[in-house]
Order: C-alpha cells, then sequence, then structure tokens
C-alpha cells in the first residue's frame, strides 16, 4: 500500500469512526436526557387540568370524545392551563363550528384553516392554507395560540413536532366518531373557552331533536332502503364509507342501510357496487361524471338520475352538533312523509345562544 | 534568451490571472450563498424587517448578544431562530450533500447523467420512512422516521453494491443496473405498503415530495456534522475520483487502488445523501445538475468541482425553498417540487449541449 493510499485510508476510516460516534452519542444523549430534560418524543395527554378563577380545579378527560392532546415537552407530560383559552386556530370545521356554537369563536378563534367556511372567518381571523398535509407554521407562531385544534390523520408528525415542542404550544386531536362523543366535545370545547353552560344547552337540543327524529323514524313502515355512500375515485375503484363510521350511524338513524359490509373506508369496484344492488346512490358534491368514466369503469351504467341523492360532503364528514341537521335531510330525502326538516327546533330559540343561524337546509339536497 | 525570459514572464502572468480569476469565481460563489442564505432568512409569510432580523442574528452571538435582547418581540424571535434559520440551514446541507453526492457518483460511474438516487439511496430511504410510518416504529421519538430512512438508504446501497460483485470487481455498468432493478423493486414494495393504507399515503405523500419545513436545530446538528465530514472526505479524495473520471483503467495505471476508492466514495456519498434525505425527504435533480454548472464555471477537475458542487447545491437549494416557500399565497409547497420544474428544463437544456459537443462533462 503506498503513502497516498494509506493516507486516504487512514482519513476514510477515522471519519466514518467519526460519524457512527457522533451518531451513537446522539442516541445515547438523546436517550438520556429524554427522562430528566426534555425530549424529542410527541408526548399524548388524555386529561387538561385547568386552573380556575375561583382557585379551584377541572380535570377534563379527553377520551370521552375519543380526543387527547400533544403536550408541548417543557410541559412534561402534563397540560395544565389557567383559567380558559384566549388565542385558539382551529384547523378543522368541526372545531371551528363548534365553538361558533358554543359562542366562543369571535372571543377566542385568531386562525382556521381554509375549510372553516362556516361561519365565514371575519376580519382579524387569520385564515391559514393546509394544502398537501403543510401548514405554514411562521404564521401560527405569528398569532401566538394557547392552542392548535385539529383532527387525526391530517397533518405529519413532523409538522406536530415543530408546533408542540419547538413552539410550545399544545395541539389538541378531536376525533368524535359518534353523537355520544360529539356531546363529550361539546362540553370540552365549552369547559376549555368558558362556555360550558352553552355547551349543555346545545347537547340538550341535539338531545330533543334525535327524539323527534327518532319518533318521526319509528313511523316508517317496511324494510330500511339500501344506499351505497360514493366518496369519490380510489386508484381502483370507489371509497366508501363502511360499518362502524359515522355516515353508517347516521343511516341507522333514519330507518336506512349500508349495503357495504366492510369495516371503515373501503374501495369497491363498479361490479361490486353493481352486485349488492342498492336502492340508492349517495353522490358528494364533488360528483363529476367525467372523472368517474375515467377512473371507474362501468360505474356511470348503474348511476340513473332517478336512483341518486347528492348531499353535501362536509355536512356529512363534520362531526359535531350540526349532524342533527345532515341526519334530518338524509331522512327527509329518502321519506319525505315522515321526516321533514322543519321538524328541527330552532337552534337558537331553543338554546338561548343567538347567532347567524345555521342554514335552513342544514344540507344542499337536490335530486 | 530574450524569448525564453518573455515565454517565462507570459507564463506567470497567465498563471496569475488564472488564479484570481480561480480567486474571484470562489469568493464570487461564497458571496452568493452568504448572500442567498440572508435573503432566506428574510422571506416567509410573516413580515419582519431587516432590522429586526439583524438584531436577531446579533443577539446569538456569545456574550454579546445580550446587548440586543428586547429590541424584538418573542414571537419574531421564535420565527427567525426556531422556525427559518433551521429550515435555512437545513436548506445549506442537504443542498451541499446532494451536490457534492452527484459531483462524486458521475466521476464513480464516469457518466454525466447520473445522480446519488441511482445507486439506491432514494428508494432505500423511502423505503425505512414509509416502514416507520406504517408500523410506528418508536427508536428515536418523533425522528424515527428520520432515523429508519437513514438506515435503510445505507443498507440498500450495501445490498446494490454487494449484489454488483464480480470476481472481486464491481463493474460500474453492474452497480448501476443492479442499483435501478433493486430500487424499481423496492418501489414496488413501498407502493403496495402505501396501497394498503389510505392514511399512510397522507404522510408518505409529503415525505416523497420533499420539504425542508418542519426542520429542527435537533435535526440540523446531526446531519451538519455528518455531511461536513463527508465532505471533507469526498474533498481529500478528490485527486481518486479525478482519476476514476478518466476511466478505470487510466486510474489503475497511475496506482489508484480503484475498487477500494469506488468503495469509498460510494460509501461516503451513501452517507451524507441518505443523512440529508432522511431529514427533507426526496428532493430530485440537485445531485445531477449542480455538478454540472460547477464544472462550467470551475473546469472539470474534483478538487474544485466538489466543493463547488456543495456551494451551488446550497445555494441552489435555498432559492427553490424561496420559491416554494412565496409562490402561492399563504401556502408552502414542497420543495422537491420546484427543483423538479427547475431541473427538467436544464437537464434538457445541458443534454443539448452535450451532445453539440459544446460542453463535455
Amino acid at each position: 500500500m503506498d503513502q497516498a493510499t494509506r493516507r486516504n485510508v487512514i482519513v476514510i476510516v477515522a471519519a466514518i469512526v467519526v460519524v457512527f460516534a457522533g451518531f451513537s452519542g446522539y442516541l445515547v444523549l438523546h436517550r438520556a436526557s429524554s427522562t430528566s430534560s426534555p425530549s424529542i418524543s410527541l408526548q399524548e395527554a388524555s386529561t387538561v387540568i385547568i386552573h380556575n378563577s375561583n382557585g379551584t380545579n377541572t380535570s377534563l378527560n379527553l377520551s370521552y370524545s375519543n380526543s387527547f392532546v400533544y403536550v408541548p415537552n417543557i410541559d412534561h407530560g402534563n397540560l395544565v392551563i389557567n383559567q380558559s383559552l384566549h388565542r385558539i386556530v382551529s384547523l378543522v370545521p368541526s372545531v371551528t363550528v363548534t365553538l361558533y356554537g358554543l359562542d366562543a369563536y369571535y372571543s377566542t378563534v385568531v386562525g382556521v384553516d381554509q375549510y372553516s367556511t362556516y361561519p365565514a372567518p371575519p376580519v382579524g381571523v387569520q385564515v391559514i392554507n393546509i394544502e398537501l398535509s403543510s401548514l405554514p407554521v411562521e404564521d401560527i407562531a405569528n398569532l401566538s395560540p394557547d392552542a392548535v385544534m385539529s383532527t387525526s390523520g391530517y397533518f405529519t408528525t413532523q409538522v406536530i413536532n415543530q408546533i408542540v415542542n419547538v413552539l410550545d404550544i399544545p395541539f389538541f386531536v378531536f376525533n368524535p366518531n359518534n353523537m355520544s362523543q360529539i356531546e363529550s366535545q361539546n362540553v370540552q370545547l365549552g369547559i376549555l373557552t368558558g362556555t360550558y353552560q352553552n355547551a349543555l344547552k346545545i347537547n340538550e337540543w341535539m338531545n330533543s331533536n334525535l327524539a323527534i327524529l327518532h319518533d318521526d323514524t319509528e313511523r316508517i313502515p317496511g324494510k330500511p332502503i339500501t344506499v351505497f355512500y360514493d366518496l369519490g375515485p380510489g386508484s381502483t375503484g370507489l371509497y366508501t364509507a363502511g360499518n362502524g363510521t359515522f355516515i353508517d350511524q347516521i343511516f341507522s338513524l333514519v330507518h336506512l342501510k349500508n349495503v357495504v359490509n366492510q369495516t371503515g373506508y373501503p374501495e369497491l369496484s363498479a361490479s361490486q357496487i353493481e352486485d349488492l344492488k342498492p336502492d340508492w346512490i349517495l353522490l358528494d358534491q364533488y360528483y363529476n361524471q367525467s372523472s368517474f368514466n375515467q377512473s371507474v369503469p362501468g360505474y356511470l351504467s348503474i348511476i340513473h338520475d332517478n336512483a341518486t341523492r347528492i348531499a353535501n360532503d362536509s355536512f356529512l364528514n363534520e362531526n359535531d352538533f350540526r349532524t342533527v341537521y345532515a341526519a334530518f335531510w338524509m331522512g327527509s330525502q329518502f321519506y319525505p312523509d315522515y321526516i321533514s326538516l322543519a321538524n328541527v327546533t330552532p337552534f337558537d330559540q331553543t338554546t338561548g345562544i343567538y347567532l347567524n343561524p345555521p342554514p335552513q337546509d342544514g344540507v344542499n339536497g337536490t335530486q | 534568451m530574450v524569448s525564453m525570459e518573455l515565454n517565462s514572464r507570459m507564463h506567470a502572468l497567465s498563471f496569475i490571472r488564472k488564479n484570481t480569476g480561480l480567486t474571484a469565481r470562489a469568493m464570487g460563489s461564497l458571496a452568493l450563498l452568504f448572500a442567498a442564505i440572508v435573503y432566506s432568512t428574510y422571506i416567509g409569510s410573516v413580515s419582519i424587517s431587516p432590522l429586526a432580523i439583524s438584531r436577531i442574528y446579533l443577539s446569538q452571538i456569545p456574550f454579546a448578544g445580550r446587548y440586543f435582547n428586547g429590541t424584538f418581540s418573542v414571537v419574531q424571535y421564535n420565527i427567525i431562530v426556531l422556525i427559518r434559520e433551521p429550515e435555512v440551514l437545513g436548506a445549506v446541507f442537504v443542498g451541499a450533500a446532494l451536490g457534492m453526492g452527484g459531483a462524486s457518483v458521475q466521476s464513480v460511474f464516469k457518466n454525466p447523467i447520473t445522480e446519488p438516487y441511482i445507486i439506491g439511496i432514494s428508494s432505500g430511504a423511502t423505503l425505512g420512512a414509509v416502514v416507520a410510518l406504517a408500523t410506528g416504529t418508536d427508536i428515536m421519538g418523533a425522528y424515527s422516521v428520520q432515523f429508519l430512512a437513514f438506515l435503510s438508504g445505507v443498507a440498500v446501497v450495501l445490498l446494490i453494491y454487494v449484489l454488483s460483485f464480480r470476481s472481486g470487481k464491481v463493474p460500474p455498468i453492474y452497480l448501476l443496473l443492479s442499483g435501478i432493478a433493486v430500487s424499481l423493486f423496492i418501489s414496488a414494495i413501498v407502493g403496495l405498503i402505501l396501497f394498503s393504507s389510505r392514511r399512510l399515503q397522507n404522510e408518505a405523500f409529503a415525505w416523497l415530495l420533499g420539504s425542508l419545513s418542519g426542520i429542527t436545530w435537533g435535526e440540523i446538528t446531526i446531519v451538519a456534522v455528518i455531511v461536513t465530514v463527508c465532505g471533507i472526505i469526498l474533498g481529500a479524495m478528490s485527486r481518486e475520483l479525478d482519476a476514476l473520471q478518466m476511466g478505470e483503467a487510466h486510474a489503475q495505471s497511475i496506482g489508484v487502488p480503484v475498487e477500494r476508492v469506488k468503495l469509498m466514495a460510494l460509501l461516503i456519498t451513501t452517507v451524507g445523501v441518505a443523512a440529508a434525505v432522511s431529514i427533507s425527504g426526496l428532493i430530485g435533480f440537485v445531485g445531477l445538475i449542480i455538478p454540472h454548472v460547477s464544472r462550467m464555471i470551475f473546469g472539470g477537475t474534483n478538487r474544485k468541482v466538489v466543493p463547488a458542487s456543495a456551494v451551488f447545491g446550497a445555494v441552489f437549494l435555498l432559492l427553490s425553498d424561496d420559491i416554494a416557500r412565496t409562490v402561492v399565497h399563504n401556502t408552502v409547497l414542497p420543495v422537491g417540487i420546484v427543483t423538479g420544474i427547475i431541473g427538467v428544463p436544464f437537464f434538457m437544456y445541458l443534454l443539448n449541449r452535450i451532445s453539440r459537443g459544446s460542453y463535455v462533462a
């Protein structure tokens, strides 16, 4: 081995040793620091402790609404907040709407995502664009929120880590998946924003209207109408909502039967849908004939104008108190002789919370 | 006698001019990098005045910095120090790693249209990232994806290297073809994993498009060390890389241990690029086009091309990231989209010049 080669080998070996020693050292330091000082992992908590102005503490269990909060490392695994939240960034329409229903929107919300169109963001509430799973974190930092609220599965771990552990802002993740959990979400957001009494009123309104819906549905004779809910094209077929999903529960509430037997959000081909022989196909408002022609061959042949309904997808997927309107709309579309949107008691008159009224039809239903 | 003296003087003058030109170009490149760093720190969706940014810079100087505290808001400090600076440094080190990696791989393969990803780094890192996302592996907390991407990238390159081994040698053509084949195989596995989970597609989508958003000081510290060490080693190997660029037979004839140098160059490139890709996701075209820019400006020797590729790679990625952050109001595009859009026309231009013989890669 000549001198030059030997020199190169020594340099290379030394460098490799330095690199791996650095990596090992980093790992060791990380492990050591994770128990004694802020670590880099995301810490989830299901309980929030709120210090009330009268000196008492309120313990809030987020698991009742199938939710949790990512806690900044500086809080050592427990989220403790003083009194209520005053600056909230809501990155999911259902939370935005709930805050509005609680009469907490104008006093607490400083930023919303672009899908939170109801209510229309007033001047002073920044609209934050969350396309492509990305988030302009600078805008969040600039708003100095005391909490960011969203739902599961939208943002990458890296983005959440930046908000939670770099900016030290708690990140609430709300995932209510049935009516009971929506009521829990109302209560939790009510406590967090100091509007607990309004949350109770909303729940009362929901329950009284669901009772009306139940009575109306009881009068429907015969077997349930079968429905296939089209959630749009996937890679091989059409996505739909299967058993155990929130939409499936709304079907059950209004005497409809989901033709899909799989759980979750399966993808079905046109021939599979045809084999299931649904009485009706429910399309979302983004239904586009030309895209279906290309992506799901044969599907158009089983869509007939006289056997479809077009629903406002956002109402059916936003898990908040307005789901009551969605359920009434759904029922009225299939059983107009028994269920009517007019039967829903007015929100403001029942709750005493006078806001801009929710849309009268609840869902944009057209035939 | 007079003629000889004149010749000698002319030669000396030419040498001085050449080196002065080289120094000017080197200084110009560094100045460009500095300007790009300053400009990139200034760019963002939140407007912060240059004066406030200067004060924030100064406040970070050890001991003297305390004199500047209180001259800017906490929000401004957080945006500059916690969000923009790691992203800017991320662009610098990721761009440098991809640029140097491109120079190294193009020399080893003696092929101007190769880049680091061709030897399986990208597919390996993608596999590691997707597996980490799919299984929820928790090795290093929030950085598990990055760590597994790094390990998997290195492992796949080593696998490709072993598969290419023929009678004690690794012919570049075998390495290239094995790299393509294994990468396609791994891409199929990645596709299968992604197909199985709609939720996973969302997170993996962001990774596959490449992004510098969300890089933290913790990540950039370790990647900076790795990329710097790898850069120094590749720079030290420039003579051997030059020899390889002239052909393996030529390298052998001047005493370069060809197989050992190839292995070392690929290993160091892999470690540096895999570390960079682990925090940024897949960012294309930097490793392909930047070494050519360096050769156009500084000539063909790797003694200049390797460091120049680091500088230009950093500048290119910084400016691409600036575009990604500002081209659509209130939205941060994945930087991989921008480098792809800029990279393809440049690549076509390059191919055109090579085919006309006006540029020898």
